[in-house]
C-alpha cells in the first residue's frame, strides 16, 4: 500500500491554527475535510473517536511540531458531519462513524451497479455485494459491513431497495 | 516637699502662665502627701500648687529643679512627674513641711495632662527666666502687702477677671510666635497671588491663546508656586477652544515627523514628542488625547485612529491604506519558510512593535495573512489559502 500522500496544507504550519478570519476558515475548512477523508478511506479508517483525536496521524504533523488542538478537531468533526461523512454513535458526540463518501453516495453508486447489471427486481445477498466476485471492480468491493447496510438503508428511505432478512443472510432487492 | 511654700495666688511682676493642670497630687518622695486634687499652675518661674478651697497656693521655685522625669501610669496609678529638686536657698519662706528626706518630689496627674505638662516644664526650664529677672520674686510674694506697680487688684472678682486677660494676652503673643515665620511666606505670596491674578485675567482677554512665550514664563511661576493654571481648569469636555488650538499646534509640529514615520504614529509617542517640543510647557496624556480628539473636526492634516484592539495612532490624512497592506504582504512574502512575528515586522520595517502587531492583523482582517498560534508564539504567514490551488 501507497503511503498517503500529505497535501501540501499539511505542512503549512498555519494550517493547524483555525483561522478567525471567516472566508479564510471555510477554506481551511474544506481542505481539512477532504484531508481527513481522504486518509480515512486510504488507511480504512473506520470510525473515530473524538478523546483519542488528538493523537490520530491526520491532526498532527510532528515535522512541523504543529496539531490542531481539540477545539479545531471539534470543529472539523461538526462540518464533516455536517456534510454527511460522519454519523455520531450517541447524543454526546464522543465516537462517530466516518464515511470518505456519504452513506447516500455509496447507495446511489450500488444501485447504478445494480442497473447496470441488470438486477433490478432481484434480490442479492449483502454478501455478494461486497464480497462477491461479481463487484471486485467497483469501488464498494470489501466496504464495511454496516456501511452497506446503512447504505442499502438510504436506498431504501429512497424507495429503491428493500431489505430483507434470511435468518443468518442479509439480502436486499433492488426496486 | 520641704521646698514648697506658701504664697498667694497671684503672679508676680514679669510671671507668665505657661500651662495648667487638674486634679494633682503632691507625693513627698515617693508617699502621698495630703495635696490632693488641686489645681497645678506653671508659669516662667514657678510652679504654683492650689487647692479649690484655698486662696493661698503653695509654690516651687522652678530653679531648684534640677531634673523631670516622667513615669507612666498603669493600670491602677496616674502617671506621674518626678521632679528632683535642689537645695532650697535659705531666704525661701515658710512651707507646708519645714524639712523633708526627700529630694524629690512627684506630681500625680489623675486626669491625665502629664506628657503636655512635661513639655511645658521643660521649657520653662530651659528657658530659666528667674535669671533674667532682677526682680527677687520669691522672697517679696511671701509679702503680700508689698504690690507690683500700679494698684492691680490681685483678689476677688476683678483678680479673676485681670487673670483671664493675662491669660488671653499669653495665648494671643503664642500664636503670633508661632506664626511669624509664615508670615514672610505669605507677603511674599500675596505679591505672587497679585500677579498671576493680572496674567490670567490678560490672558483671558486674548481668548485662551497658546502661545509660546508668555504663557511659558506664565507657567513656569505657577508651576515654581504650584498654583494651578486657569486656562486648562476652565475648560470642560473636550470641544473647546483650548482643544482646538492645541490641535492645530500638535498638527504643525507634528505633521513632518508622523510622515516621515510612514504617516502612522503612535498616540504616546506624540506625547512625548510634543512635550519635548514643548520644553516647559508640559501637557497632561489627557490633554493631549483630547486634543487628537478634534483633530478631525478643525480638518488638521493629522488625525486618530483607533484600532480594534484598543491602540491609538494619529495618522496622516493621506495615508494610503492599501500601500500600507502591500508593504506588509511584500513583508509576509520575505518570511514565508518561518512566519513573521510582530517583532520581525517592526525589525523589518522600522515600526513599533505595537505599530507592526497591528497592522498584520489588519492584514488577517483583509484575509492577506493567516495566523499561527502554538506554543513559540502568534505568528503570521502570507495567505497560500487563497493564493495556491488547494487540493
Amino acid at each position: 500500500m501507497t503511503e498517503f500522500e500529505w497535501p501540501w496544507q499539511y505542512s503549512f504550519p498555519p494550517f493547524f491554527t483555525l483561522q478567525p478570519n471567516v472566508d479564510v476558515r471555510k477554506t481551511q475548512l474544506d481542505a481539512w475535510c477532504s484531508l481527513v477523508l481522504g486518509w480515512a478511506r486510504k488507511n480504512n479508517v473506520g470510525q473515530i473517536d473524538v478523546t483519542g483525536a488528538t493523537s490520530m496521524a491526520v491532526f498532527r504533523n510532528d515535522s512541523i511540531s504543529r496539531a490542531l488542538p481539540a477545539d479545531g478537531i471539534r470543529v472539523v468533526l461538526d462540518e464533516l458531519a455536517k456534510r454527511g461523512n460522519l454519523e455520531w454513535t450517541d447524543k454526546t458526540k464522543r465516537r462517530g462513524y466516518l464515511f470518505w463518501r456519504s452513506v447516500r453516495e455509496w447507495g446511489q453508486q450500488i444501485y447504478q451497479w445494480a442497473q447496470d447489471t441488470s438486477r433490478i427486481n432481484t434480490v442479492c445477498t449483502l454478501f455478494e455485494i461486497n464480497q462477491g466476485d461479481e463487484t471486485a471492480g467497483q469501488e464498494f468491493h470489501g466496504l464495511d459491513g454496516d456501511i452497506l447496510i446503512k447504505a442499502l438503508k438510504a436506498l431504501e428511505v429512497a424507495g429503491k431497495a428493500e431489505l430483507m432478512d434470511f435468518g443468518d443472510n442479509q439480502g436486499v432487492k433492488f426496486l | 516637699m520641704d521646698r514648697w511654700y506658701w504664697c498667694d495666688s497671684s503672679l508676680t511682676f514679669g510671671e507668665i502662665v505657661a500651662s495648667t493642670a487638674k486634679s494633682i497630687r503632691l507625693y513627698d518622695g515617693d508617699k502621698k502627701t495630703t495635696f490632693e486634687d488641686g489645681h497645678l499652675t506653671l508659669t516662667n518661674l514657678r510652679l504654683l500648687w492650689r487647692h479649690e478651697s484655698q486662696s493661698s497656693s503653695l509654690g516651687l521655685h522652678l530653679g531648684l529643679v534640677a531634673l523631670v522625669e516622667e513615669e507612666p501610669g498603669g493600670f491602677t496609678s496616674s502617671p506621674k512627674l518626678i521632679l528632683h529638686l535642689a537645695m532650697p536657698s535659705h531666704t525661701q519662706p515658710a512651707g507646708p513641711v519645714t524639712t523633708s528626706h526627700n529630694s524629690h518630689i512627684k506630681l500625680c496627674f489623675k486626669q491625665g495632662g502629664c506628657s503636655s505638662f512635661h513639655q511645658g516644664l521643660q521649657k520653662a526650664l530651659t528657658d530659666q527666666e528667674w535669671e533674667k529677672l532682677t526682680v527677687q520674686t520669691t522672697p517679696t510674694n511671701h509679702q503680700t502687702n508689698k504690690r507690683p506697680q500700679g494698684k492691680t487688684i490681685h483678689t476677688g472678682i476683678l483678680g479673676i477677671e485681670r487673670a483671664i486677660q493675662a491669660k488671653q494676652q499669653q495665648t494671643n503673643q503664642n500664636i503670633s510666635r508661632a506664626f511669624e515665620d509664615l508670615k514672610n511666606l505669605m507677603d511674599l505670596a500675596k505679591d505672587m497671588v497679585a500677579i498671576s491674578k493680572s496674567i490670567s485675567s490678560k490672558m483671558k482677554e486674548r481668548s485662551g491663546e497658546v502661545s509660546a512665550d508668555d504663557a511659558t514664563q506664565f507657567r513656569s511661576y505657577l508651576l515654581s508656586l504650584g498654583i494651578d493654571d486657569p486656562v486648562t481648569r476652565e475648560t470642560h469636555g473636550s470641544a473647546t477652544t483650548y482643544h482646538h488650538n492645541l490641535a492645530r499646534e500638535i498638527a504643525n509640529a507634528l505633521e513632518t515627523p508622523v510622515k516621515e514615520a510612514g504617516g502612522v504614529m503612535l498616540l504616546s509617542e506624540v506625547y512625548c514628542r510634543i512635550n519635548r517640543a514643548r520644553g516647559l510647557q508640559l501637557l497632561s496624556p489627557e490633554d493631549v488625547m483630547n486634543a487628537c480628539q478634534v483633530m478631525k473636526q478643525s480638518n488638521q492634516s493629522i488625525h486618530l485612529h483607533t484600532f480594534e484592539s484598543g491602540v491609538q495612532v494619529v495618522q496622516s490624512v493621506g495615508l494610503d491604506q492599501e500601500k500600507v497592506m502591500k508593504d506588509t504582504v511584500e513583508a509576509l512574502q520575505r518570511y514565508e519558510t518561518l512566519g513573521m512575528s510582530a517583532g520581525d515586522l517592526a525589525r523589518e520595517c522600522g515600526l513599533p512593535l505595537l505599530l507592526a502587531q497591528e497592522r498584520l492583523l489588519q492584514a488577517e482582517t483583509c484575509a492577506e495573512a493567516v495566523r499561527d498560534e502554538s506554543s513559540q508564539g502568534l505568528r503570521f504567514y502570507p495567505n497560500l489559502f487563497f493564493t495556491r490551488d488547494a487540493q
